[in-house]
């Protein structure tokens, strides 16, 4: 090779024609934009096929539906889940939130006897409050989020257990004649719309609003600014701390819609439900496409995420498949999805 | 046959070529200096060689033997031994543990710690350390750490040491005692290649120089006929060119931008009295830790002023979050371009990345808004780009920066700091930065340019600060000669 040496800065690449730079740069930018979420659709898409073979049954408008019913709760969290790990943070207490969101309302409503808007209004600022103390924590104090939502995770259900006095609500002792769960919130938790569990709505409405926050707001860009490069958003004037503190407040006022929810859909509330449940959120997340480290993520992709699991655990239940092989495949599933996701992204980057 | 040979290396990153086809080789027992500036690619070629980095093409061979690239753990294998600038030793363990880290002496699995460092021993004795091998590492200073480095390397029999700025955190004495060890090794044979921009000591301990400019083997010259003026000149060479008689172009008579009075935050940063007025560009010259940065984060709002007051435009301000600067339109471009940017954002989000609150309402923002103004400055600098939509992660670093400074147009800052703002940037790129800068003071800014290269300062600045051990110890017109400039900085001059 006798290439002669070029100097100075003629060192770039030789002229590409118009029509091929136009085609990879198309390329790169549906990379850039739902590379993660075009890949997760993909394993649904071949989930969803794989499952329909096996099983006629599967393919039905009704099991879908139900799919999502049992699943719209895990999303709701996961949206405000996905939020904070754009900004490289991460939620652990979720799900304990949750329990206590659905146990103060339970309690304020049924044993209290407040009026029903009180008691959703208590649920919510329950949520919102843990939320607010883990972002000022993590922020003021200085200790990492995984610290400070771990510690919440134990300490919240504490909480909730206190409120409960570690009975499920409501109790016979202590209800008010005829109370369980608020109406609005049993109506929506329980009753469908034209066939459509109203749940599932609820949960595209949590999908819509954190979308926009994402997408639409300052805080959006800050969220992802913030997670994308601390140092660079500290610099250019965004207020690092605020905006993980409105994260995880956010994230709590999630969890809290979700709480209130499966309190509604069990038709009563206790302080140890859902447990275990933030781990799913993380998964659904992480499916999705979001970067477990920050600065790139999409609400989209944390539905396929949630619908994938759905998809999988729902498939393995009709296929009789039992409940220890389905813990084996779920989490095996988890990991796999990831690896090729990153086998993917580093094939893109290289191009 | 030589001991390390090197052919045709090439390596480019996106926008960058790092290496531009470089030919090495070097015999057993000899000390090659790798000499160049910022940039011009040492770190690079280090970093193929110890298999931290794949070139694009060419090849390596030891002893004739040749290579593969890409592992460190081959390369550790043939004898290539490296010590980097930042160490790589684990704090809490033996200094006998660390050398023999991944070597440890054990018997059917489990670690004889006390064998091990026994080992260890023979190798610290080596590089001269008289040292227990059980001593704990973070009990050392920074030139007994580099000395365990070493010793390290050559317990995994190394032939080839790779020194990459040994001398960086060590005093004089220690220097020249890692001279000493230097010589001892090339006496047993072993070949060290030596990366460094001080000239006295490359011309002090080492046989032959290879130089390196903007990624190009620019010649290897014997120690003997060369002297520090004429390495100087070719680690510089023509790159220089941007450096004509600096064009008077101001007028003091615009006003005062920004003034302090006793600015500081003692002992690490002492008072400094600073007055720059519209138009004016202030060049502060320091070298590495004489505080220049210090200087501009305290300025920004980044680190406190514990003393002092600070105006601008005349009315007293108090920063003590880069918030509060910027809104009182102060733009800030720091020396490590990767943390002033998002590199997976695009290159319109990085611009408007400090004006959001113009953009839209809280509730909603303007993104249409967000793309015109990238948009805009993307063709007022020139910012090379497919799109504004484009990752500014996948931009050139010369283009990044202008990202940077883009942001600060866009905020409409009248006083902007700048710390070494091309530092890595390749030369036609840093060309346009310049340019820029005059073309910003012309449009009114105050410009404070901070940098560590003196020729960058004198070309600059209207006029020339220096700064030595945190505390802005002279000034001068940009007239003044390199050497009185150099003098009163307390360095040598690269």
């Amino acid at each position: 090779m006798s290439e002669p040496v070029s100097t100075g800065l003629s060192a770039t690449a030789p002229a590409v024609p118009a029509e091929r730079r136009r085609a990879s740069e198309a390329r790169r930018r549906i990379a850039a934009s739902g590379g993660g979420v075009g890949g997760a659709i993909a394993i649904l898409v071949v989930l969803i096929i794989a499952f329909s073979i096996v099983s006629p049954d599967y393919l039905s408008v009704g099991n879908l539906v139900n799919i999502l019913r049992q699943y719209a709760f895990v999303l709701i969290l996961a949206v405000g889940q996905t939020l904070v790990i754009i900004t490289a943070g991460i939620d652990l207490s979720v799900a304990a939130t949750a329990a206590l969101s659905g146990s103060v309302m339970g309690v304020t409503y049924a044993h209290m006897g407040l009026p029903a808007p009180v008691a959703i209004g208590a649920g919510l600022l329950s949520g919102f409050a843990v939320g607010l103390l883990n972002g000022l924590a993590i922020t003021m104090w200085k200790v990492p989020d995984i610290i400070v939502t771990l510690g919440s995770l134990t300490a919240v259900r504490g909480v909730a257990l206190v409120v409960t006095d570690g009975l499920p609500v409501p109790d016979f002792s202590q209800a008010v004649e005829g109370r369980r769960i608020p109406d609005p919130v049993a109506f929506l938790a329980t009753e469908d719309i034209g066939g459509v569990p109203w749940i599932i709505v609820v949960a595209a409405a949590c999908c819509v609003v954190g979308w926009y926050v994402l997408n639409k707001t300052r805080l959006g860009r800050s969220i992802v600014a913030v997670g994308g490069n601390r140092e660079a958003a500290h610099v250019s004037g965004i207020n690092v701390n605020r905006t993980k503190v409105a994260v995880y407040a956010l994230s709590g006022l999630f969890a809290s819609v979700g709480g209130m929810m499966l309190a509604g859909r069990l038709n009563s509330a206790n302080a140890l439900m859902a447990s275990g449940s933030e781990l799913d959120t993380i998964a659904a997340v992480v499916i999705g496409g979001t970067a477990l480290f920050g600065g790139e993520g999409r609400i989209s992709g944390t539905v396929v995420g949630v619908f994938i699991m759905g998809v999988l655990a729902n498939g393995l239940n009709i296929l009789g498949v039992s409940d220890f092989w389905q813990r084996i495949v779920s989490g095996a599933i988890i990991v796999v999805v990831v690896a090729v996701d990153q086998w993917r992204r580093r094939r893109m980057a290289r191009r | 046959m030589p001991l390390l040979e090197l052919r045709d290396i090439r390596k480019s990153y996106p926008g960058v070529r790092a290496l531009a086809g470089i030919d090495l080789t070097v015999e057993a027992g000899e000390v090659r200096a790798l000499l160049g500036q910022n940039g011009a690619g040492k770190s690079t070629l280090m970093k193929i060689i110890a298999g931290a980095e794949t070139p694009d093409s060419g090849s390596m061979r030891i002893s004739g033997e040749p290579v593969p690239f890409g592992s460190p753990a081959r390369a550790r294998e043939h004898g290539i031994g490296i010590v980097f600038q930042e160490l790589s030793l684990i704090p809490p363990i033996s200094i006998g543990e660390n050398v023999m880290l991944g070597r440890w002496v054990s018997h059917g699995g489990m670690v004889d710690v006390r064998a091990t460092e026994e080992a260890a021993a023979t190798f610290l004795e080596r590089v001269g350390l008289q040292l227990d091998p059980h001593t704990r590492t973070d009990r050392l200073g920074p030139a007994e750490r580099q000395l365990v480095e070493i010793a390290k390397a050559l317990s995994a029999e190394c032939k080839v040491l790779l020194l990459d700025e040994p001398t960086a955190s060590l005093s004089d004495p220690e220097a020249r005692r890692l001279f000493d060890v230097i010589r001892d090794l090339t006496a047993q044979g072993v070949a060290v290649l030596y990366v460094s921009h001080r000239l006295p000591e490359v011309l002090e301990v080492c046989d032959r120089v290879t130089v390196l400019r903007d990624g190009e083997h620019v010649g290897d010259l014997e120690m003997g006929e060369a002297d520090e003026a004429e390495l100087a000149r070719r680690m510089v060479g023509t790159a220089v060119d941007f450096v004509r008689p600096h064009e008077h172009t101001f007028h003091s008579g615009g006003d005062v931008v920004i003034r302090a009075t006793g600015l500081g935050n003692p002992p690490r940063l002492q008072p400094v009295d600073l007055e720059i007025h519209a138009g004016e560009v202030v060049a502060v010259f320091g070298l590495v830790g004489a505080g220049r940065t210090r200087l501009a984060r305290t300025l920004f709002g980044l680190e406190p002023a514990t003393v002092g007051t600070l105006e601008l435009s005349g009315r007293p301000v108090r920063f003590t979050s880069p918030q509060q600067a910027i809104e009182a339109k102060v733009g800030y471009v720091g020396e490590d371009r990767a943390a002033g940017l998002v590199p997976r954002m695009s290159v319109a989000q990085n611009i408007v990345l400090a004006s959001l609150a113009r953009l839209g309402s809280a509730l909603l923002f303007d993104r249409r808004g967000e793309r015109r103004l990238g948009a805009r400055y993307v063709a007022e600098l020139n910012i090379r780009t497919p799109s504004v939509d484009r990752a500014v992660g996948t931009l050139s670093g010369g283009n990044q920066q202008k990202v940077v400074l883009a942001r600060w147009l866009c905020t409409g800052a009248r006083f902007l700091i700048l710390d070494d703002p091309v530092r890595g940037v390749d030369v036609g790129a840093k060309e346009e930065v310049f340019r820029l800068v005059r073309e910003l003071a012309a449009g009114g800014a105050a410009v404070l340019y901070l940098t560590s290269e003196l020729r960058e300062a004198r070309a600059l600045g209207d006029r020339l600060l220096v700064m030595s051990k945190g505390r802005v110890v002279a000034e001068f017109p940009p007239t003044s000669s390199e050497d009185e400039i150099m003098a009163a900085a307390g360095g040598v001059h690269v």
